[in-house]
């Protein structure tokens, strides 16, 4: 854990481009061993049911969920209040990406994958988010990639998104991913329906090549969307049959409700509403549960944010002996 | 639980069509009321996870309900205990990748054209005339789940936790009321919307007045799409 620390401690958004610093995000838990990817390792230690039903359940599309969660906000938006000078630009955004971070070192198996009918953890944390560059029909839009570490704290999550988003949210700049979709939209109908093909393969057998990982907003731990911020109602969205990603997070609008306690006086409660889709071949429904009830109590209380977590758990699935302690 | 299954299972006596099923591109009415459940063996993280599948006839009123999945939950839900699913599971994981999906593909296929192995059907949680998950027992909110490509399930049921909330009525007076919400997913091609929205609201109907499950149903609705004549009366 302390490796992490001081290499979080390394990370100084002045010296380092945004691709070292992933490659400095990356877990170093386990040997690579023949079976594994170069994002993944294989999860062998499983149920005999759970290791049989990827290949009954196929595709992302047959094994989706569809999960929801209300959560308060009054308590958080006064933490935000609290934090202004000390954790400049924080967001209700940012405190539920970090909940989420902070929920992933605890329950590893949410960052597994399933890729053709095998089961995979992840050696890394990511965040696929879709921003606009400017907020108009017109606008640009493009994905950033934060890359963070389990041991990450609020002020760490706030910093890093934030040079993602540096990077990348300036009109008329150029990413990876838009790069890769120019070069591939002058292709003709034909070629390009044989390139993604050959990708699609390639990625199922792990030899992808890594570049259109890293710009693949499809390959990672969570795709999240804020659609509250352009004011509608949080959304169900599907999981992508292309990629890793195995959760969809969508952010609601903020909304105000009253309710009637047990004195009959009425309360006003502001509210945003969380709306997951999640790949139930990565672990069953009694572990989602308790996740989401560890979510929940974690944005309950989003002081424990500030300070990294006091362990970091990993995927006893992958069963190796672990190569970092 | 027992109470939602029961009802379930008489809501089918009467509105029959919610249990056909379509197997490539072709609309059958199945020829049992079976429910497939996920029961965990410990409820803990490491906990042994299985799926039981629960035969009823439509006349099952709720003493025999409950008497069924009884005697089906003592058959598995002993730590270590192996059920048909367990034990083919074990099996298939024995087996290298590329043979696995090799195996699976014939088994689809077979199921297909009718032909699939009966072990297979009497194991599989998916050849069933519902699922249904109890969230509510772990704590969480009730879902949506989607439905099985592989298998006849064509409604999947979740119950999610007990919630109470507080209802001003007409007159200003605050009324607690203790709630559950069951979230549906179903197969639009068995029947037409109406015929579902009429079996939801038979199914509330049920639920307002529980004491008619403790009787047997006065009559039991047979599919009539299948417009053939009765042999068993």
């Amino acid at each position: 854990m302390n490796q992490y620390k001081k290499k979080a401690y390394l990370w100084d958004r002045k010296t380092i481009k945004s691709d070292k610093m992933n490659d400095l995000n990356k877990l170093k838990y386990f040997k690579w061993r023949f079976g594994d990817r170069y994002d993944g390792w294989r999860v062998r230690k499983v149920d005999a049911v759970f290791s049989v039903i990827p290949y009954f359940l196929r595709t992302r599309m047959d094994a989706q969920n569809f999960f929801e969660e209300k959560v308060d906000i009054d308590h958080i938006e006064e933490f935000i209040k609290e934090h202004k000078e000390d954790i400049p630009d924080l967001s209700i955004m940012h405190i539920v990406m970090a909940s989420l971070v902070r929920l992933i070192s605890q329950r590893p198996h949410l960052n597994r994958y399933v890729i053709w009918n095998k089961i995979f953890a992840r050696n890394h944390v990511n965040f696929s988010i879709a921003v606009k560059r400017s907020l108009s029909d017109e606008g640009e839009e493009t994905l950033i990639k934060p890359y963070f570490l389990p041991t990450d704290t609020l002020q760490d999550i706030v910093r890093k998104t934030k040079l993602e988003q540096e990077n990348n949210q300036k009109v008329g700049q150029q990413n990876s991913s838009d790069m890769i979709s120019k070069i591939l939209g002058f292709l003709p109908e034909f070629l390009l329906r044989f390139v993604v093909f050959m990708l699609l393969h390639l990625d199922k057998v792990g030899l992808m090549p890594k570049f259109i990982n890293k710009a693949s907003p499809w390959h990672s731990s969570i795709f999240l969307t804020n659609i509250g911020s352009i004011g509608v109602e949080s959304i169900y969205h599907h999981l992508y049959e292309f990629g890793t990603c195995s959760m969809f997070c969508a952010m609601g609008k903020k909304s105000r409700r009253y309710i009637l306690d047990k004195n009959g006086d009425f309360k006003s409660r502001k509210s945003i509403q969380l709306k997951f889709v999640l790949d139930e071949r990565i672990c069953d429904g009694f572990y989602y549960a308790s996740s989401m009830r560890l979510l929940n109590k974690i944005l309950l209380d989003p002081t424990v944010l500030l300070l990294p977590p006091e362990n970091v758990n990993i995927d006893e699935g992958v069963g190796r002996k672990r190569i970092d302690i | 639980m027992l109470v939602v299954m029961a009802a379930l299972v008489r809501l089918y006596s009467q509105r029959p069509y919610l249990n056909r099923f379509i197997v490539w591109n072709k609309v059958f009415s199945r020829n049992h009321i079976s429910i497939s459940l996920v029961i965990k063996r410990s409820m803990s993280d490491e906990g042994e996870e299985t799926v039981i599948k629960i035969y009823f006839l439509p006349t099952d009123s709720l003493e025999d309900i409950v008497r069924k999945v009884a005697l089906v939950l003592e058959e598995n839900q002993q730590v270590g205990q192996e059920n048909s699913s367990d034990a083919i599971s074990n099996v298939l994981a024995f087996f290298p990748d590329f043979l696995l999906r090799t195996i699976i593909f014939g088994v689809k296929q077979l199921d297909r054209i009718g032909l699939m192995p009966k072990l297979f059907f009497e194991a599989s949680p998916f050849h069933a005339s519902l699922f249904l998950t109890n969230l509510g027992s772990i704590g969480i909110e009730s879902i949506y789940h989607h439905l099985y490509e592989f298998g006849t399930c064509s409604v999947f049921a979740a119950m999610g936790k007990k919630s109470r909330k507080n209802e001003v009525s007409k007159d200003g007076t605050v009324t607690p009321t203790k709630s559950m919400l069951l979230k549906f997913v179903l197969d639009e091609r068995i029947c037409d919307g109406f015929y579902y929205a009429s079996s939801m609201r038979m199914l509330e109907k049920i639920f307002a007045d529980p004491s008619v499950l403790l009787l047997p149903p006065q009559q039991v609705v047979v599919d009539k799409g299948v417009g053939k004549r009765r042999i068993d009366k």
